[in-house]
């Protein structure tokens, strides 16, 4: 900075640095619980952009997006507006590990977020690069851009993505980029590392855009998606919008071989990338080098849009040069003469370790700075989403001086995400599972409104209206339940018939359907054919009941043990809390207490290598007031 | 659990079966004073094997510790690998050894076979006995038999294990007790076709308690205990 900057001469209660899916849901967040929220991006044409895949949702990301809906965000409402093919996934499973994806129109999902923001009232979006926060004794008051402008905040919360020092990388071609077609963050991570800040490096990557008219489709396995579209948002009744297939095809060893003869010019195998990426959504030659024994791989065509020909081949993310991509996608059955719009790359970025966080999401160095997204190590649009409605709403509540809102393990999988990261950092882009989850007979999609409404409406986001039908909606399934408990099967009755004709043990006469429920051949659907009188109830209240009963057992238990584990959660660390000097722990335990400084002794206690005997140490130390 | 008079070869037995070095072993008998012990897993069962000091009456202070400790254990066992020399006749030390365990469940092992032509008389009947071999520690020779002899023996549903495990803490017990019912829901869950992530959840459940138990997390009972038992700070 050079000299004193201009000064905006407005004030704002939050200032959201970044317009990707984290930096809109903590805008929406700030500026919906009343604050007077900016919200800076490098593009103002590429808010909510999809850089990579055109979807959203998926395996225990449905969940995430489910719980940024309960709590009062926007991602499953802009999705409900913009998918183009919605799919349940897992449905043989069980109801815990259901989820659900949605393939969005790509300028649609970007224009009607932008949209969003732009229709709220006390959010103004502005176009700048932000080079640095401002800090004012211990605390963010600020942000500086690179045309010297100072703007005031009394939070900041940062959601840069990949865009800090962000570096594209297609074969041994670099070049410093946001993403492929936008500025980078080239200062702002600096201005982190002077705050003393730990600041590392990841790397991701995407696949080539493809032009449909050189696709020959008749190659290639047509996937429709579901013939009754469900919803992300408990507030979207129905999905209207035309639905459009997706196309299957695979490598083979033509594609392997291709990719093979690439890897000298790779900038993932020559060591030029340095950046960790994600074992878990591998770069295509990742694939072919770590599983060469496997024959084929999978390559979904999926459409970027309904107005567009770009189609985005799901399983190719590739950093080879030019022309081995070129090669290497014409030899996959439909794409033998396909022309490339954009070519895949690769992109390193810094980002902030996790662990310098609260669970609030604001960081132990600085007050009133509050990091979401990429720059907390993670991947995906719905772990950014997550965090971004959480850092909005924690700098909104810091604004009005009230205490953070902090979801557990046991409330959300975004609880679950914000504890691994700030538990145990990131080694590499940390992507959400429904394995992550201890509790996940509780964290179902389904009931993610049960789960966070109240939490929502409590902090101020969620609105009345939405939270008056939620309010209804749960007095629905009370009504069925209690309905289910008490009402008998009288001998003759039709459920007896249809459980004898399913070839279960037969029901005793005079048990109530709730007592039936519980036998394993017995369903909710069942009972509904059975008695007509039962079918005035909501789907909803006859999904919840009918888990609520049948798995009664596995809910009851999850819920002592979430308890059990709360207790730790309320034991916490004084702030400051000498860990530096706790006596008669190892260097090694020492060393990880100093670098996470866990708020609670239930974080203490998760911590990677941290023994019970230090734990118990800890605690010895807690009760003596240290 | 390993028994037999002093020099038979018990603690070269538990080297063999251990795989590694774990007794020292000499010539001279009345090497082990004390007992020591060794966990192989046997057909997928978790054995502990215990050598002892060979049952012998001694002037030795040391050793005589050893020998009361001998006979204290031998009592717990599962399993006693009764040994004895059979490169020399038996002799009368050997038969009032046996006597101490003769009604225990036991195999009767004639050690040293690479020294010796054959088995010797049949004066080792006891009631507990289940069955006899030859073998050489030394060698390896009839140690595979031996193994298929102790895992018949340990396996569950032979039922030879004890009702009651050597655990000596009503936490123990409990953190194993909490395990098994896990399980076993774990099983009758997975039996009627629940969804996979119930049976998951049981054994996730069932995992975390025994991890309680070996002291991979830090359990309520155990931070309460401190607490309880130890006067700390104000």
């Amino acid at each position: 900075m050079n000299g004193s900057p201009y000064e905006y001469k407005k004030e704002y209660d939050v200032i959201v640095v970044g317009g990707g899916h984290a930096g809109c849901e903590a805008a929406l967040a700030a500026a919906r619980m009343g604050r007077s929220t900016l919200l800076l991006t490098i593009n103002a044409d590429a808010i909510a952009l999809m850089s990579c895949n055109p979807a959203i949702g998926g395996l225990a990301k449905g969940h995430l997006v489910r719980e940024i809906d309960a709590l009062g965000g926007e991602m499953g409402r802009n999705i409900d507006a913009t998918g183009i093919q919605f799919r349940q996934l897992n449905t043989s499973k069980g109801p815990a590990v259901r989820s659900s994806r949605a393939q969005a129109d790509k300028q649609l999902y970007r224009l009607r977020m932008k949209k969003a923001l732009e229709a709220t009232y006390g959010l103004d979006v502005k176009q700048a690069i932000v080079d640095a926060v401002v800090v004012e004794g211990d605390a963010a008051v600020g942000v500086d851009t690179n045309l010297d402008v100072r703007y005031r905040g009394k939070t900041v919360v940062l959601c840069p993505g990949t865009f800090m020092k962000g570096l594209v990388h297609i074969g041994l071609v670099s070049y410093p980029a946001g993403r492929a077609g936008d500025f980078p963050s080239m200062r702002l991570s600096d201005s982190l590392r002077r705050l003393g800040f730990s600041v590392g490096r990841l790397k991701t990557g995407t696949t080539p855009r493809l032009d449909a008219k050189t696709i020959d489709f008749s190659k290639t396995v047509r996937q429709e998606g579901d013939d009754r579209p469900v919803p992300f948002s408990f507030d979207t009744s129905a999905i209207r919008r035309p639905q459009l297939p997706c196309f299957l095809t695979y490598t083979n060893a033509a594609t392997h071989d291709a990719i093979r003869s690439g890897l000298s010019r790779s900038p993932l195998y020559s060591g030029i990338i340095k950046g960790i990426g994600p074992r878990y959504c591998p770069s295509i030659e990742d694939k072919v080098v770590r599983f060469s024994g496997k024959e084929r791989h999978q390559v979904f065509l999926e459409p970027e849009g309904l107005k567009t020909a770009e189609y985005y081949p799901n399983g190719v993310s590739t950093s080879l040069p030019y022309d081995i991509q070129l090669k290497m996608l014409r030899s996959i059955p439909g794409l033998e003469s396909v022309e490339i719009v954009r070519p895949g790359y690769a992109i390193e970025y810094d980002f902030v370790d996790p662990v310098q966080l609260h669970p609030s999401l604001e960081t132990k160095l600085v007050k009133n700075l509050f990091h979401a997204g990429q720059i907390n190590g993670t991947s995906g649009y719905e772990e950014a989403g997550a965090q971004g409605i959480v850092a909005g709403i924690n700098a909104a509540l810091r604004v009005s001086g009230d205490p953070p809102m902090i979801l557990s393990r046991a409330d959300a999988y975004t609880g679950v995400l914000i504890d691994d990261l700030t538990t145990k950092g990131a080694a590499e882009p940390y992507r959400m599972f429904t394995s992550r989850a201890e509790y996940r007979l509780l964290l179902r999609e389904d009931n993610a409104d049960l789960r966070l409404s109240e939490t929502g409406r409590r902090v101020g986001l969620l609105p009345e209206e939405r939270y008056r039908r939620f309010l209804a909606k749960r007095e629905g399934i009370g009504v069925f339940r209690k309905r289910l408990e008490e009402t008998r099967v009288g001998a003759g009755h039709p459920l007896c018939a249809a459980v004898e004709q399913a070839g279960d043990a037969l029901l005793r006469p005079g048990i109530t359907y709730a007592e039936a429920l519980r036998r394993p051949g017995v369903t909710g659907a069942m009972l509904l054919a059975c008695d007509p009188e039962l079918r005035g109830a909501t789907r909803e209240a006859v999904e919840q009941a009918e888990l609520s009963i049948k798995y009664e057992g596995y809910i009851r238990r999850q819920e002592d043990e979430a308890k059990n584990m709360k207790k730790y959660e309320e034991m916490r660390f004084p702030s400051p809390f000498p860990f530096e000097t706790v006596p008669g722990l190892s260097a090694e335990v020492r060393d990880k207490l100093v670098r996470v400084r866990p708020d609670s002794i239930g974080q203490a206690q998760r911590i990677p290598g941290v023994t019970p005997a230090a734990v118990a140490l800890l605690l010895v130390m807690l009760r003596r007031g240290a | 659990m390993i028994a037999g008079v002093a020099n038979v070869g018990k603690s070269r037995l538990l080297n063999r079966l251990a795989g590694e070095e774990r007794a020292i072993v000499t010539e001279t008998p009345g090497t082990t004073r004390d007992y020591l012990h060794a966990d192989i897993p046997v057909g997928g069962v978790p054995v502990t094997l215990i050598d002892t000091a060979g049952l012998r009456e001694t002037a030795d202070p040391v050793e005589r510790e050893g020998v009361r400790r001998s006979r204290e254990i031998v009592g717990t066992a599962d399993l006693v690998l009764f040994v004895l020399d059979g490169s020399r006749p038996a002799a009368v030390a050997d038969r009032s050894a046996y006597e101490e365990i003769a009604s225990l469940p036991h195999l009767l092992l004639w050690n040293k076979s690479d020294l010796a032509p054959a088995e010797k008389g049949g004066e080792f009947a006891g009631a507990g006995k289940r069955g006899a071999l030859r073998l050489s520690a030394k060698t390896g020779e009839g140690i595979g038999d031996l193994v298929a002899a102790i895992a018949r023996e340990v396996s569950p549903a032979e039922g030879a294990i004890r009702a009651q495990a050597p655990l000596t803490r009503a936490r123990q017990r409990l953190a194993v007790e909490r395990a098994l019912s896990a399980l076993s829901r774990a099983k009758v869950a997975a039996a009627e076709g629940l969804p996979l992530e119930f049976p998951a959840a049981d054994v996730r459940e069932a995992a975390g308690a025994l991890a309680e138990l070996l002291g991979e997390v830090a359990p309520e009972e155990v931070l309460d205990a401190i607490f309880g038992s130890f006067c700390i700070g104000k």
